[in-house]
Formats: C-alpha cells, sequence, structure tokens
C-alpha cells in the first residue's frame, strides 16, 4: 500500500515526458472551466423556486401563502421568485447564503418544522433571522428590483409618499422596517415585541 | 360626513391584504398608541380601549380588535342594493314640512 502511494507520487513528481507542457495546461484549463462550470450550475439549480418548493416545509406553508400578495399575480405581470427575495443576486453573499443553507439540509433531515404546528412553532425566529438579515444589508433583495432613486414618489400614495420622503430618502428605515409580512402572513407579533421589549 | 352619529368611519385609504388575526393587526402598526409619532395616523378611538363592563384597558379591548367588522374603506363604487337610507335630518326636515300643511 505505503509502496503504492510512493510510486503514484514519483509518477505526478516526474516530468512528463508524453504529454507537452501545452497539453497540459490546456487539460488543467478545461477541467477548471468543467468544475467551475458544474458548481454555477448546482447554485443555478438551487436559485429556483422549484427548488424552494421542492420541500413540503416550503411549499405547505409559505409558498401557499405567497400566491394571493402582490408579489406572485399584479397588473404588470412580473413577479418575484424565492431566490429574488431569499438569495442575494451577489456572488459572496450568494456563497454565504449557500452555507446557511445547508442548515435548512440538516432542519430537513431533522424535521424541526415538518408539520404546520411546528413550523408555526418555530415562525417567529424564522421570520426574526430573515428581518436580522434584511437589516444587515439594508434590504438589498428589495432594492434589486426596487430602487428607491427610481421611485416616482408623486404617483404614489400621500401615505406611501410621505412615509418614504420621510424615512427612506434620508435612511433613517430601510424598506423591511415598515414592509413585513408582505410576502407571507406574519407570526405573533405580540410575542415580538415582548422579545425584542418595546 | 357621517352619515349618522355613530357610524363608523371609514378608511380613507386601501387595505389590500392588511392582515388582522391572532397573531398581528397591520392596522394598529399605524394608529396604534404607541405608533403615531411616526406613522402620524390618527389614533384609534379611545373608547376602543373600553371593555364590555365600561372599564378602561390598556390596550384595545378583544371587542373592537377586528377593525374591519365596523370599517370599510371608501369607494366611488355603485350600490350594490338599492338603499333607501335618509338621515336624521332629512326625516326631521319632512316632519316639519308636514305639520306646515
Ligand atoms: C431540503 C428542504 C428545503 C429546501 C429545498 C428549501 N428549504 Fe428553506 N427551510 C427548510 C427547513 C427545514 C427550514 C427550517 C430550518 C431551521 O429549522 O432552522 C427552512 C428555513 C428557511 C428559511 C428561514 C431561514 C432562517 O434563517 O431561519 C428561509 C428564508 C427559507 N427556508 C427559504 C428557502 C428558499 C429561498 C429556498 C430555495 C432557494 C429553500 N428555502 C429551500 C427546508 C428547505
Ligand atoms: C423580483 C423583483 C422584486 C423583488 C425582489 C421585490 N419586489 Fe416588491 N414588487 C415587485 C413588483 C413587480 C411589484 C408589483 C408592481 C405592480 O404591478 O404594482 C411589487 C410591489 C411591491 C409593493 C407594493 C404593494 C402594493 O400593494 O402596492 C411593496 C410594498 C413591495 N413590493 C415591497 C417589497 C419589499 C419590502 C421587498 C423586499 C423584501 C420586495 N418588494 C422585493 C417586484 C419585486
Ligand atoms: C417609514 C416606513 C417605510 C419605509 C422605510 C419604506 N416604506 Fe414603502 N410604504 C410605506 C407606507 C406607509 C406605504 C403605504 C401603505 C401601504 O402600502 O401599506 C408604503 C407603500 C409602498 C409601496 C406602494 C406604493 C403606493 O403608492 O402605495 C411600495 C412599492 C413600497 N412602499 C416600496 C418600498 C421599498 C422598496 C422600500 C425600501 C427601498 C420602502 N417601501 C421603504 C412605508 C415605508
Ligand atoms: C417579495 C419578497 C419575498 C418573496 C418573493 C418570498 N419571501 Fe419568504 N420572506 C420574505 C420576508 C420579508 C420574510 C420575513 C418575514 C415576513 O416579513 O413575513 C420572509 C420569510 C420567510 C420564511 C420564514 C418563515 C416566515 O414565514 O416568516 C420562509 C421559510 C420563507 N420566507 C420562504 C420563502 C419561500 C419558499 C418563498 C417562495 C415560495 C418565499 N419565501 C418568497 C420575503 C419574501
Amino acid at each position: 500500500m505505503f509502496g503504492f502511494l510512493r510510486r503514484t507520487w514519483g509518477v505526478i513528481k516526474r516530468p512528463s515526458v508524453h504529454y507537452s507542457l501545452g497539453a497540459l495546461t490546456m487539460g488543467g484549463f478545461l477541467m477548471g472551466i468543467i468544475f467551475w462550470g458544474g458548481f454555477n450550475t448546482a447554485l443555478e439549480v438551487t436559485n429556483t423556486e422549484a427548488f424552494c418548493t421542492s420541500c413540503h416545509e416550503m411549499s405547505d406553508n409559505v409558498f401557499e401563502e405567497l400566491k394571493p400578495t402582490i408579489h406572485y399575480t399584479n397588473r404588470s405581470g412580473v413577479r418575484a421568485t424565492c431566490p429574488d427575495c431569499h438569495v442575494p443576486h451577489e456572488w459572496t453573499n450568494k456563497i454565504a447564503r449557500k452555507m446557511q443553507a445547508s442548515k435548512e439540509v440538516w432542519g430537513k433531515i431533522f424535521g424541526t418544522i415538518n408539520t404546520r404546528e411546528k413550523f408555526l412553532e418555530h415562525r417567529l425566529t424564522l421570520a426574526q433571522n430573515e428581518w436580522s438579515r434584511l437589516e444587515a444589508n439594508d434590504s438589498l433583495e428589495c432594492r434589486n428590483c426596487h430602487s428607491s432613486e427610481s421611485m416616482d414618489i408623486t404617483r404614489q400614495s400621500p401615505r406611501a409618499a410621505e412615509a418614504h420622503e420621510r424615512f427612506l430618502f434620508t435612511g433613517e428605515k430601510t424598506c423591511i422596517s415598515c414592509h413585513k409580512g408582505i410576502a407571507h402572513e406574519l407570526p405573533d407579533m405580540g410575542q415580538a415585541a415582548l422579545i425584542n421589549g418595546h | 360626513m357621517r352619515n349618522y352619529p355613530e357610524q363608523p368611519p371609514l378608511i380613507p385609504h386601501k387595505i389590500d391584504s392588511y392582515q388582522i388575526d391572532l397573531n398581528a393587526n397591520q392596522c394598529l402598526t399605524c394608529h396604534s398608541r404607541t405608533a403615531l409619532e411616526i406613522s402620524q395616523a390618527p389614533m384609534v378611538s379611545i373608547t376602543h380601549f373600553m371593555s364590555r363592563d365600561n372599564q378602561f384597558l390598556s390596550s384595545v379591548t378583544p371587542r373592537r380588535y377586528f377593525c374591519n367588522q365596523c370599517h370599510v374603506p371608501q369607494g366611488q363604487t355603485k350600490d350594490l342594493v338599492e338603499n333607501g337610507f335618509v338621515d336624521i335630518d332629512q326625516v326631521l326636515e319632512y316632519v316639519s314640512g308636514q305639520e306646515g300643511n
């Protein structure tokens, strides 16, 4: 066994006699593309709504609730899918989010939210994770579609225009501070207030 | 204008998909006492804090919690059913008109 390893190492170490340096670099380059591409494809696949809703935890609860909202159907026919709001488009953030997603696969295996009751029990925590993520990144995902620069507040309802002028344009608050529960039902907010202490 | 003294005020904005259930009341995110400073919305009437025994509670009583049991958004729409409602002033005017005869 040890001999075999030593011999293999010898082959790897020895300069190649059969292939030119050019061919070798070329080969390495191609392999690189294939692996990089495969990695990207894997990311693409996991970045679809079909993937997210392949788990009943996601399709029975949050997906059903998304359907009657403006982000699923509206007059303009443009819609937001799960990864639009939950997985940042930016590359580095994307990886970071995927690492976090491994926790979900873990949760799936151990069934943390595999019934409606368990989901409702955990809902506040899950929602709070999302809220703090969006607070921390200044509602990045919302802003991927809605830019405050392009908002024409003269065409908004008076309530919206006033709130946006006073708090959004001044940077005092971010989208998620005011627009909670736009895509899914809210968890027990009374309990949320008690935890946050106000 | 209110059509009769006890008429619950109409809602002057849309309330599409505002959640009102055991978990959350999205009307109160703007109209509750503590939200006014930010929202600049009118506070929910003080009568809504009164329990059925006329005790004032620290927050909206359960019997007033479901806002849209009484309040509806205002809209310019055709009447769904014919409505012969007249308010008290019109009634009084009619009565005094009759007496004059
Ligand atoms: C393997 C099944 C499965 C798939 C596929 C899946 N989820 Fe989940 N998701 C779960 C489970 C289980 C949890 C609860 C994890 C826990 O207990 O912390 C969860 C939690 C979440 C949360 C709450 C996050 C948090 O920080 O607490 C969000 C948001 C979410 N999923 C969105 C998505 C999106 C978007 C996709 C598609 C890109 C997706 N999920 C795909 C099973 C899944
Ligand atoms: C994929 C793009 C996309 C993303 C991401 C997105 N939105 Fe939207 N949003 C839309 C579209 C499209 C509409 C509907 C436009 C229309 O037809 O009126 C909309 C509508 C809205 C409305 C108007 C609701 C109404 O009743 O008029 C609000 C509020 C809103 N989005 C907030 C958010 C927030 C907060 C986030 C982040 C959590 C977000 N959006 C993420 C595309 C997006
Ligand atoms: C200070 C709180 C606040 C912040 C911050 C805020 N909004 Fe709003 N927004 C409101 C209110 C209040 C309304 C009107 C009432 C409603 O729709 O529920 C509104 C309405 C809207 C509408 C519908 C426009 C209309 O004419 O009714 C859109 C779209 C929207 N917001 C998107 C956003 C986005 C995107 C962000 C972040 C870039 C954001 N808002 C940040 C309070 C806020
Ligand atoms: C328009 C943006 C948007 C879209 C589209 C969206 N979500 Fe969410 N999601 C949110 C926000 C914001 C929260 C934080 C809780 C809240 O405010 O309701 C959240 C919370 C969650 C949670 C935590 C539990 C909860 O209900 O709070 C899960 C799980 C989740 N989303 C999964 C999904 C899945 C799966 C999809 C696609 C079927 C999806 N979301 C589509 C914005 C969105």
